[in-house]
């Protein structure tokens, strides 16, 4: 039989437990709005039964048996992976918008309505050609030119250095991250041997991956012991090994310049070791291997390594997703542009210069110590800035004032069209007596090569832009999903609530009935 | 599926979100009157634009270059009729002075004013356009015809001033001097030189049998000039009157490129703005209650 004592001990444990799961929803409620959090559920079991010959068992009560976390552990995968694009298409976004700012098309003001200017003035020259205030009108136009390409090139230069110390703070934030993740997964494993789930550590964990996930591709892998391996997703490289008791295996850095020394066949890096910008850059020489490294790089080295002897390990990690990957497609897609900038410049020098260089100077010159054009060092030849009078309109040399043909010759390179990536072979097939150089129908003009670039932008910014909305909209649903599964309805618990404290104030009523109970068994029939 | 008072904030912090861009676009839009601002608005768009107002500058060099053209060969047209006006006075004179019953004194007027008259041709021959001499050909900053004694020279070269019209296409605007000078059968300098050398002279056979001829090889020679520079004006009008209506189709195309449509960009935008309003509103009521007001 059960004893009046033995009821009591299960209206207490009632009360306890019912005690426990409203503290398990307040917890919730506290956390309703807490990053990350996952709702806990207190499970509830009965207590093992005392078995009475000849009757059966009776119930002894309820117990706590876990607190537990809900969460979908197959969509935190899929949420990271989708983070991971986001992550890239964000930071591509940011800096081609960037990019579409310094190039500023349409407008009245940028590069090809200079261009457009240029080539009016060679026009209003042949037409006055005895004019020194033509030519001064030339001279000006054509460094207006100069000056704006110049200023693009500059901007695409300060821009891609923006971008390497984001790179380096990306990087930065990523290590941070993985040295918490490694703290957690120290902890979560002394708590998991005790046999208990560190839901809260848990969760906080899983933020913490959440964050590193819009960074870089990764994927994890959870330990027996419960800590969390972490690799780069695509490459499988390891970026923080399972055992929380050892120090990291790696650290990422970023390559701030790369040069590459054909004759010794050695690289020579600059590198933000751990992304760390305030300490001072770190010069490496490198055997020529089969990565190739530049700017924005990033890099995993041995954070034992001994910079000033080696050996040194050293591998180049190319992250598919996340922002590290959109600041290094980014900067190699700014690279393209400045490209194709410096071939126009130097297709619109080369040309121009074969055609008035014939009888009198170079009208276009290279600043510095450069040998061929480009955007950045083109400029207009300083003799002729000071002397708008060697500006050749006529076709001979000291000829008639009234020719103007040599200055209409310039003018109609406007007119053709040339394989600009290949100038210096069209401008070999000048014809000296027609002063042109022949067109090739299958170039392009300077303003379609332009045009062109300008399209490439708009749809490399476009691509991005898209990229990025369909990711919101996607991780708005798979967050929603994650949310209907993991996170707090304060309805829900305060419902839960309002059972268990009925179910906590029955079992208070259960201990007074016992009470009541004892009250006649001492009171009455008792001495 | 389970909702959290979270998922339908996120949801309505996004969709807001969402209409407020939408908002932001269709007031960009507006303000700007222009479709794109940036080439990732439209990439085909954006370098259509560039392309059309490339070319509507371009057009508009040319029609620069053909106005200024078509200044010219007005000059030109106007110096030539008056050189024509010219030697028919010369011609007349010519006439006069062949008659054999005039005196000396008569026939040293008529040669004086022969004189003068070559003296205007020259300086009608020294016109200017813009500051340049309009019949010296290239040497378009020196004075091309002088006097001296009877001799009427040219000095500048036979030098054709090229303008583009339009794409490729260039023409030469001037007639050289050389050409007034060039005649069938002798040159103008020396039909004029003997005419004064003969009036002088009192040769009035020669005057009424070769001079008179001569003459009138000239005048002839001048009709043809201003026929050629007449047709150098039709072609520069007709590539004027193209060109006009090249830009205005240009600027059309580029305007229904780039421009919005302003009455249809309002209805969107009010349309936008009453989606934005009733999801404040909604949300407003949907935000609040819990089942805590109920209990």
């Amino acid at each position: 039989m059960a004893g009046i004592f033995r009821t009591f001990s299960t209206a207490r444990q009632g009360m306890l437990a019912q005690q426990n799961a409203v503290n398990t929803a307040s917890h919730n409620i506290a956390n309703a709005n807490t990053e990350g959090f996952s709702r806990q559920s207190v499970n509830l079991v009965t207590t093992q039964p005392y078995t009475y010959a000849g009757i059966g068992q009776f119930g002894t009560g309820v117990e706590v048996e876990s607190i537990t976390r809900t969460r979908d552990e197959f969509l935190d995968g899929q949420i990271r992976l989708e983070n991971a694009m986001e992550g890239r298409y964000k930071a591509e976004g940011s800096a081609l918008e960037q990019v579409e700012t310094i190039f500023l098309e349409p407008s009245e003001t940028g590069l090809n309505s200079a261009l457009d200017d240029f080539w009016n003035a060679w026009q209003e020259l042949s037409k006055t050609p005895e004019s020194s205030s033509a030519k001064t009108i030339v001279a000006h136009k054509a460094s207006t030119l100069t000056e704006t390409a110049n200023h693009m090139d500059g901007q695409l230069e300060t821009l891609k250095a923006d971008l390497t110390s984001l790179q380096a703070t990306n990087v930065k934030d990523a290590n941070v991250l993985l040295s918490q993740i490694n703290d957690t997964n120290d902890q979560i494993a002394r708590i998991k041997l005790k046999g208990i789930e560190p839901n809260d550590l848990m969760d906080r964990r899983d933020l913490l991956v959440d964050q590193l996930s819009s960074i870089v591709d990764i994927k994890t892998n959870i330990k027996e012991n419960g800590s969390m391996e972490i690799r780069n997703r695509e490459t499988g490289k390891i970026l923080l090994d399972s055992n929380p008791q050892k120090d990291a295996e790696v650290e990422m850095s970023v390559i701030k310049t790369a040069a590459y020394d054909d004759a010794a066949g050695e690289w020579t890096l600059n590198i933000v070791l751990k992304g760390d910008s305030t300490e001072s850059l770190k010069t490496l020489t490198l055997g020529g291997g089969p990565d190739e490294f530049s700017m924005g790089d990033i890099i995993l080295t041995d954070p034992g390594m001994d910079w000033e002897n080696g050996p040194v390990l050293i591998e180049k990690l190319s992250p598919e997703e996340g922002g590290l990957s959109g600041n290094s497609n980014s900067i190699e897609k700014i690279e393209e542009y400045q490209n194709r900038l410096d071939l126009l410049m130097k297709g619109i020098g080369q040309g121009v210069n074969t055609i008035h260089g014939e009888t009198g100077q170079d009208f276009f010159a290279i600043s510095g110590t450069d040998v061929e054009f480009t955007a950045g060092n083109i400029m207009v030849n300083e003799n002729i800035m000071d002397d708008v009078n060697l500006i050749q309109a006529g076709q001979a040399l000291d000829g008639p004032a009234g020719d103007g043909r040599r200055a209409l010759a310039i003018a109609e390179l406007r007119n053709g069209r040339f394989d600009i990536d290949d100038m210096d072979s069209e401008i070999g097939g000048y014809i000296s007596g027609e002063m042109t150089i022949p067109s090739n129908d299958e170039g392009s003009t300077f303003g379609g090569f332009y045009e062109n670039l300008i399209a490439v932008i708009g749809i490399d910014s476009q691509d991005s832009i898209r990229g990025q909305e369909n990711q919101e909209a996607l991780l708005l649903q798979l967050n929603q999903r994650k949310d209907s599964i993991s996170g707090v309805s304060i309805d829900e618990e305060v419902a839960n609530l309002i059972q268990y404290q009925t179910a906590y104030q029955a079992n208070a009523r259960v201990m007074e009935t016992l009470s009541i109970m004892l009250d006649t068994l001492i009171n009455e029939i008792g001495v | 599926m389970r909702i959290t008072n979270g998922s339908i904030m996120n949801s309505y912090i996004y969709n807001l979100n969402n209409n407020l861009e939408n908002m932001q676009k269709y007031q960009n839009q507006l303000s700007t009157g222009k479709e794109i601002t940036r080439p990732s608005d439209d990439p085909f768009l954006a370098t259509r634009a560039i392309n059309l107002n490339t070319s509507i500058d371009k057009n508009d060099q040319y029609l620069k270059n053909i106005e200024d053209s078509i200044g010219w060969t007005e000059m030109t047209d106007s110096s030539l009729g008056n050189i024509t006006d010219i030697l028919q006075r010369i011609r007349e004179l010519t006439v006069y002075g062949a008659n054999g019953t005039l005196d000396d004194g008569d026939i040293e007027a008529i040669a004086m004013e022969v004189g003068q008259n070559i003296e205007a041709l020259a300086q009608i021959g020294n016109t200017k356009y813009d500051g340049r001499y309009l019949l010296a050909g290239q040497e378009t900053t020196k004075p091309p015809f002088s006097v001296s004694g009877n001799t009427i020279s040219y000095a500048g070269d036979s030098g054709q001033l090229e303008r583009e019209i339009s794409e490729n296409v260039t023409m030469s605007v001037n007639i050289s001097g050389d050409r007034l000078m060039d005649g069938e059968t002798e040159s103008l300098q020396t039909s004029l030189k003997n005419l004064m050398d003969r009036m002088e002279t009192g040769q009035t056979n020669e005057l009424s049998s070769d001079s008179l001829a001569r003459i009138d090889e000239h005048i002839e020679n001048l009709l043809s000039l201003r026929a050629e520079i007449g047709s150098k004006y039709n072609r520069l009008d007709t590539a004027k009157s193209k060109n006009e209506a090249e830009s205005l189709n240009m600027t059309e195309l580029l305007s229904k490129t780039e421009d919005i449509d302003i009455a249809e960009k309002i209805m969107e935008f009010s349309m936008m703005q009453s989606v934005y309003q009733s999801s404040l509103a909604t949300g407003a009521k949907i935000l609040q209650p819990s089942l805590l007001d109920y209990l």
